[in-house]
């Protein structure tokens, strides 16, 4: 079976991507969008398009209730929720059930189960999957202190209620300890009303490494190899490649075969991401966390592999089986992907929506752009900054890296600010070429006093030339 | 080059259409376009179709209810008159009822909506005809709602 | 031609306001200012509508608008007539010493609050110090803080919860410690 139509929870370039896999697989299209979407190409490209709400996110594209409705009331027998918004939201999956909907992801349990990062640390250990070092909750610094002895030196003091850095304290001295453990546990209390904390290994030479895995409705799990995610601000990855060939090969098959344990550990069904730490010092891995839903950065997998992860989601949710086995898939080549956004780099990374005057990517034979904007489009200021994710594919890193330099140098946007100037400073640095890079590496770089020199500010100059007085 | 024209010109011909004979000013100067009537003026033209009639918009997407609770008769229907808080029927989501208001006075023109039908976020309900209203004197309200 | 700035657009509305028009429309590079009076009642009615087209997004509410009288809008604001026919809001003529306004960190969407059901960060008539949040402005997912200029008192606020608002639109206006 297949199914006849399927609604769109999502905007943006992931919109215009689930509509083509559809397309492929002879699948009507609803595009949902917002009041400040309804020109947007998911909206053009789409059999119809419905909009849902203002454009403010919490009432429109954040809307259980609305995207819901909306699915039947345009007649869809399927729900994509893309990445983001909903995408991982159990309440959406089970409201999709109940209104005889299929929703394109894993089961409610699963949602919820791996949303709740301590029992997705608790099932992984169950599993067999090691989590980074560390202890449960620590009520007082002498307990802190015990457990610093058995995991050693540097440690992070986190937040058990919390997230986002805040209650995060880096510990590098045992006379540091006290200190960082009274300032993190107010901290914590001042931001979430609880003072609890909980001590991990700081790993500071780390790489970011994740698995894509299938999972059918039989029992079936494969994975789709890795990528690795190391080039990352503030949690949010910039540069993402696969296979991950600067890791030993010892550990990256650990790794994949952790990853299988873990979603046949839960019966894991459609595409999911199981995340992991490398500790490049100790050539140790650990479990983060897993991704129940399409990742941004799933381009890098499908060039290897020539495997559409979107048409295997929704062949997956209608009930088939997995058409193939682990042995038939293949990872071809070096695949690079770069995330541009919207952010003038010169200027602390400031948001830059307006309307795009020129766009003109690169075309190569090698070379994917996954993208909703056009010369033309005014990229709306309430919604987050990725205007395109440019993929390459070469035979080694090493030629995947001189394609995607010149495709970045080729790539050219006028009328608002993007990353293109920082990607392509970064794809040059000999450390990233050489693959000498840790997951705090771009920050390093930043922080440089004259890293802002030559990046953007030429454009933004190019752009007040062309302009008429 | 038109001369540019600042805020204190626009004030000034403002006053000056104000303390004229006219009924009527539509002025475009570069970009800026300006066209103003003034109290009065007779309502027999062309131009103040303007805001003779209203649209009632949905406020979310969901399902449209005309009536009070399911297979309950139309509460409007053309020609019913309405106040601003005049409910016109209910916007259903999930089971939950948000009602509808006309947002304005007047008298319902057209209805472009069936009970039942799955409306989406903004789309037309229904015409509201405002000129009319206007014209009678009914009791002033003692509050006043905005549409959006 | 910059020369008409949001704060040209509420001193124009306030001309309208106490002249004897109906109906004005004022479209200017993209955004279009359309005001009616419906005459006949006192108390209310249809309040005036304001839309806007284009890119621009739509300037406050009038009932704001009428909020803000403030000593040296448009040279005949002074002499306006209390308006009889409006919102209940309005505020008496009031001169501001010291005043400074402030304005947002860049274009965005404010928000009032730091999180959708707590109290505002301020109120009229608020003591703030500077650097005191006033506001969050978020662009793309970045939120950035609306700081005090000053230490001072916040005598006049524009702006609504979750509104649009352009980098360079008067939010609020704060009376200075002398």
């Amino acid at each position: 079976m297949s199914f006849k139509r399927v609604l769109i929870a999502n905007r943006g370039e992931i919109a215009v991507r689930i509509i083509r896999a559809c397309r492929m697989l002879g699948i009507e299209t609803v595009a949902t969008v917002s009041d400040a979407d309804r020109d947007s190409l998911p909206a053009r490209l789409a059999d119809r398009s419905v909009c849902i709400g203002p454009a403010r996110a919490a009432a429109s594209y954040l809307s259980v209730d609305t995207v819901v409705t909306a699915a039947v009331g345009c007649g869809c027998d399927a729900l994509h929720p893309g990445y983001g918004f909903l995408a991982e939201n159990a309440a959406l999956a089970e409201a999709c059930e109940q209104a005889g909907v299929a929703f394109v992801g894993p089961r409610p349990a699963t949602l919820r189960e791996m949303g709740n990062k301590i029992r997705a640390r608790t099932l992984a250990v169950r599993t067999g999957v090691p989590v980074v070092p560390g202890s449960g909750d620590v009520a007082d610094y002498e307990r802190a202190r015990e457990v610093v002895h058995d995991i050693g030196l540097p440690i992070l003091l986190k937040a058990a209620a919390g997230g986002g850095g805040r209650g995060m304290q880096v510990v590098r001295e045992i006379d540091e300890l006290r200190g960082a453990f009274e300032t993190a546990s107010a901290e914590a209390r001042a931001a979430f009303g609880d003072g609890t904390l909980y001590v991990e290994r700081l790993i500071s030479n780390a790489r970011h490494i994740e698995v894509q895995i299938l999972g059918d409705r039989y029992g079936k799990v494969v994975h789709v190899g890795e990528r690795d995610c190391t080039l990352q601000r503030r949690h949010q990855k910039i540069v993402e490649e696969g296979p991950a060939v600067l890791i030993p090969d010892r550990l990256r098959n650990g790794i994949r075969q952790a990853a299988v344990d873990l979603a046949l550990s839960m019966d894991y069904e459609n595409a999911g991401t199981v995340e992991f730490i490398v500790d490049q010092d100790r050539d140790e891995f650990f479990f983060l966390e897993t991704n129940t839903r399409i990742q941004v950065e799933h381009p890098v997998t499908e060039a290897l592999t020539g495997i559409d992860l979107v048409r295997d989601q929704l062949r997956i949710a209608a009930g088939e089986p997995l058409a193939f086995d682990q042995a038939q898939i293949r990872l071809q080549g070096h695949a690079i992907e770069c995330r541009i956004n919207a952010e003038a780099v010169y200027d602390g990374f400031r948001p830059s929506p307006g309307r795009i005057r020129e766009w003109r990517p690169p075309v190569y034979p090698y070379v994917r752009l996954d993208t909703h904007c056009y010369p033309g489009y005014v990229v709306p200021p309430f919604y987050d900054s990725l205007l395109a994710k440019l993929v390459v594919v070469g035979e080694n890193r090493a030629q995947a890296i001189a394609r995607m330099q010149r495709a970045l140098h080729e790539f050219s946007v006028d009328g608002i600010e993007t990353t293109l100037p920082f990607l392509r400073a970064l794809l040059q640095r000999p450390e990233y070429t050489a693959g000498a890079v840790h997951t705090r590496w771009v920050e390093a770089v930043i922080a440089e006093p004259d890293f802002a020199d030559g990046l953007g500010r030429r454009d933004v100059q190019t752009i007040a030339a062309r302009q008429p007085t | 080059m038109i001369a540019r024209v600042t805020q204190e010109d626009l004030v000034d011909i403002l006053q000056a259409f104000e303390a004229s004979g006219f009924t009527r000013l539509e002025l475009t100067l570069g970009p800026l376009r300006v066209a103003a009537k003034r109290v009065g003026a007779a309502d027999g033209g062309g131009v103040e179709s303007l805001a003779s009639a209203a649209q009632v918009v949905a406020p979310l997407l969901g399902i449209f209810q005309a009536g009070s609770h399911s297979n309950a008769p139309a509460l409007v229907r053309p020609g019913t008159r309405v106040q601003a808080d005049t409910i016109i029927g209910f916007i259903s989501v999930m089971r939950k009822l948000t009602a509808v208001k006309a947002g304005r006075r007047g008298t319902v023109a057209q209805v472009l909506v069936e009970d039942g039908q799955f409306v989406e976020y903004g789309q037309t309900l229904l015409q509201v005809s405002t000129q009319s209203a206007a014209a009678e004197s009914e009791r002033p309200e003692s509050h006043c709602v905005n549409a959006r | 031609m910059p020369d008409l700035t949001f704060q040209d657009v509420l001193d124009i509305l306030r001309l309208i306001d106490s002249g004897q028009f109906q109906e004005l429309e004022i479209e200017f590079d993209g955004t279009r200012v359309k005001v009616t009076r419906h005459t006949g009642t006192t108390a209310g009615g249809t309040g005036p509508a304001t839309e806007s087209v284009g890119e621009v997004m739509q300037p406050p509410e009038p009932a704001t608008v009428l909020d803000a009288q403030e000593q040296g809008a448009g040279p005949k604001a002074g002499d306006a007539q209390p308006s009889t026919s409006k919102a209940p809001a309005q505020r008496p003529l009031v001169e501001i010493p010291n005043r400074i306004d402030v304005k947002p960190p860049m274009a965005g969407t404010y928000y009032a609050a730091p999180a959708p059901n707590a109290a505002p960060f301020v109120d009229v008539d608020r003591r703030v110090r500077k650097g005191d949040s006033l506001g969050i402005v978020e662009v793309m997912k970045l939120f950035t803080p609306v700081l005090a200029p000053c230490d001072g008192t916040v005598r006049l606020i524009f702006v609504n919860n979750e509104e649009f608002v352009q980098s360079d639109q008067t939010l609020m206006v704060m009376q200075a410690d002398a």
